[in-house]
């Protein structure tokens, strides 16, 4: 049947799900081994409380949106003309950020697992350049590419979660004692930066998708299957290596996929794991960019459709704005960490903080002003 | 859009296949494949020794590179710029030797580049060769057909079908030191191989070497410490739950010898708290099960009389050396058995609200041990 719409819920949610794979493998086994030792695998279960209470209030904010409203073309309505540009820019200038820093972070994860000579701005660059032709695309484009590369992604991350469950030791996993408690509930923080971060992106494309009833209860079942993936990988890294040595790691996942032996005649297939990354890092920073550009053309007054696509290298309504916007990440990307220690500060201080201000502060302000304006 | 794509489709084959643009690529034979890596420490720094494996030699004969440097990596490059081999490739190193000298020495720095190499991996196993040099071992272990990464490789699968295992990854050995402050590696040891039998009398063969597991190095902090020899080594692996087959010789009641061969155990650390909520103690319960492989017949004593005797020379020789290791890890106030962590397991919050250091009041606890021992097969004739 054909639709107006570009693409459903589902599509969206297996575009959310390859998009929080980049995340959660730069924070998760070994920032929630750092503060949870034994206990890190209930970081991410010990976050669903805040993060259903997260879910309600988003979709109670994105069911008051119109037919072809996502996040964006939603602020401008509660804010109003003049704030509700001046929220798009700032919108579109963190997602830039976050996409230049997904960059930085992919081209460390592949010098520090593959390429271990080379240097950040070759895979920053190149990335950037592929992310710029997607996000010329249409967003249907990147959600149905997401939706064909999970399976792949996710395939691979099932084959190494059950060849290492044979090598946990119960040691590295217990005791759990109620004097855990607080050191899971801080590490569950980086839990909800993850998840929320992801949640409010793919609401940007909300504007593409037909308004449907129960999205509390979708998105609630997607976030608990994310935290059994979060859960699931930290059992994984912590039962093998032990709180300590994963909190000692970088990329503890990789580290892991390097020490698997599959069949007795399998291994090193850790080049794969790594590049298979690429995708949710293409992935992410697409939307990004596709996302940030939405946001500045409607500050800039552009009428952009919905249901029609636009031709892919068609510089017509601003959209001389879209490769201005991978440049923009670009550059972000190439200055933003010099080195890995201001990398691994953007990565543990200020994106989080960025990103819980942008959950729980500013987006609630959208909404609370729209409310009181009566404009929900 | 579709030219676009069509060109690129056209320029693939450029990339592809051995005579292409893409210069990177290597003939398997051009490649040396790495399997064993030695570790000395030298006044100046590090002294590395990489063998291949016969059969991934050209030649059929191990290859033993040797270089030194301030660190690993100059040795490495050290090796890389005076060795006459193609390409090096450490992506297969599948065990480490490291020396006596250099254990002494500290091994944390061995650990810190195996963390951050992104050729090697954690879980590579660590071996500590006594009263030798990595060198001298790699070099000189082995036949033509048979180098030391063979030889590893045989005592690695050997150990895995008698003992459940006594192989000790760097992994393990990172997460030991940083949780209990103190680990095990499994040492090796030095000496004739057994396949010198047909030539032992002619003097002018030089005869071949090989190394042999010899039980378990200790470590207090990275430094090496203390060794345990093979026949205590049952106690450790009675400790660590991973006791597999081992003989054990025992007399009989007119002196003769018995051989005892263990089929599996398990034990049980039980702390014994004081009333105001100190470890004052610790008991070890051990459960043992053997067969008797070899003993003499004797007709004049009962079949139950001979169970009961062995079933207490068992419980016997089990208690002496699973204390003698107990004892050790007091003595030199280390926890290298991880008993901390089982005791944690045990009663977490009693653990965790300890004022010291658990190693630290080690020598002052009471040790107790009760070995169950039980004869599962006498394999007796009819």
């Amino acid at each position: 049947m054909k639709s107006n719409y570009h693409f459903n819920r589902n599509q969206l949610f297996a575009l959310a799900s390859l998009i929080l794979l980049s995340p959660i493998m730069r924070l998760f086994p070994s920032a929630a081994a750092d503060n949870a030792h034994q206990a890190a695998a209930l970081s991410a279960p010990a976050a669903i409380p805040v993060m259903l209470i997260y879910i309600y209030f988003i979709t109670h904010l994105m069911d008051a949106r119109h037919e072809g409203e996502g996040l964006a073309e939603l602020s401008l309505r509660f804010l109003g003309e003049k704030a509700g540009k001046a929220a798009l820019f700032i919108m579109s200038a963190w997602l830039l950020l976050y996409g230049g820093f997904i960059l930085r972070a992919g081209a460390d994860r592949l010098i520090s697992t593959i390429y271990p000579y080379s240097t950040p701005p070759f895979f920053i660059v190149s990335m950037g350049i592929i992310c710029i032709i997607a996000a010329l695309g249409s967003a249907r484009t990147i959600v149905r590419t997401a939706k064909i590369l999970l399976p792949f992604v996710f395939g691979l991350i099932i084959f190494i979660l059950i060849f290492s469950f044979f090598s946990i030791s119960k040691e590295n996993l217990l005791p759990i004692t109620i004097d855990d408690t607080l050191p899971v509930l801080k590490s569950s923080l980086a839990a909800v930066d993850v998840l929320s971060a992801i949640i409010y992106f793919i609401c940007f494309f909300a504007a593409f998708m037909p308004k449907k009833e129960h999205s509390f209860r979708d998105y609630s079942l997607w976030t608990c299957l994310m935290v059994l993936l979060i859960s699931s990988l930290c059992i994984a890294v912590v039962g093998n290596f032990g709180a300590e040595l994963t909190s000692n790691l970088v990329w503890p996942f990789f580290s892991l996929v390097r020490n698997l032996i599959f069949f007795n005649s399998l291994e090193r297939i850790e080049a794969l794991a790594v590049s298979l990354w690429i995708f949710p890092d293409f992935m992410l920073v697409s939307m990004l960019i596709y996302s940030a550009q939405h946001c500045l053309r409607l500050a800039l007054g552009e009428n952009i459709p919905i249901y029609n696509g636009e031709k892919l290298f068609s510089m017509e309504k601003k959209r001389w704005v879209i490769p201005l916007c991978g440049v923009l990440t670009i550059i972000c990307g190439s200055l933003i960490a010099p080195s890995a220690a201001i990398l691994d500060l953007w990565s543990k201080r200020i994106i989080p903080v960025i990103n819980f201000i942008f959950a729980f502060l500013f987006i609630p302000g959208i909404y609370f002003y729209g409310k009181a304006k009566k404009k929900l | 859009m579709k030219r676009l794509l069509s060109l690129i489709l056209c320029l693939v084959p450029l990339f592809s296949g051995c005579g292409s643009i893409y210069l990177n690529y290597k003939d398997i034979e051009q490649i040396k494949v790495i399997q064993t890596m030695g570790l000395d420490y030298i006044p100046s720094g590090v002294q590395l020794t990489l063998s291949s494996a016969s059969t991934g030699s050209g030649n059929g004969e191990a290859l033993c590179l040797t270089g030194s440097g301030n660190s690993i990596s100059e040795a490495m490059e050290q090796i890389r710029n005076y060795s006459y081999e193609d390409e090096l490739f450490f992506s297969h190193i599948n065990q480490i030797i490291i020396g006596e000298d250099a254990a002494k020495h500290g091994i944390e720095k061995y650990l810190n580049f195996i963390c951050r190499s992104p050729d090697l991996r954690i879980d590579t196993p660590l071996y500590v060769v006594k009263d030798k040099s990595a060198k001298e071992t790699m070099g000189k272990v082995g036949s033509k057909s048979k180098g030391v990464s063979e030889i590893l490789k045989a005592i690695e699968t050997n150990d895995k079908l008698h003992n459940n295992s006594r192989v000790i990854s760097a992994a393990q050995v990172i997460n030991n030191l940083q949780k209990y402050g103190g680990t095990l590696i499994s040492a090796l040891e030095y000496g004739e191989a057994a396949e010198n039998g047909k030539d032992k009398d002619d003097k002018s063969k030089a005869p071949e070497m090989t190394a042999a597991p010899a039980g378990y190095a200790v470590f207090k902090g990275p430094e090496l410490c203390a060794y345990i020899d093979r026949e205590n080594a049952v106690g450790v692996d009675l400790l660590l739950n991973r006791l597999g087959i081992s003989d054990i010789v025992v007399a009989d009641n007119k002196g003769r010898p018995v051989t005892l061969e263990t089929t599996g155990g398990k034990s049980q650390v039980v702390p014994v708290w004081g009333e105001n909520g100190e470890l004052i103690g610790i008991d070890v319960f051990a459960d043992v099960s053997a067969t008797i492989v070899e003993m003499e017949d004797d007709s004049t004593v009962s079949k139950e009389e001979i169970t009961d005797l062995m079933i207490s020379k068992l419980e016997s020789e089990i208690s002496s050396r699973t204390g003698y290791v107990l004892q050790l890890s007091r003595k030199l106030q280390t926890d290298f058995l991880g008993l901390g962590g089982r005791i944690e397991l045990n009663s977490p919050q009693k653990f965790r609200a300890m004022k010291t250091d658990f190693a630290q009041i080690l020598p002052a606890l009471e040790l107790r041990i009760s070995v169950s021992g039980e004869l599962s097969h006498t394999n007796d004739k009819r």
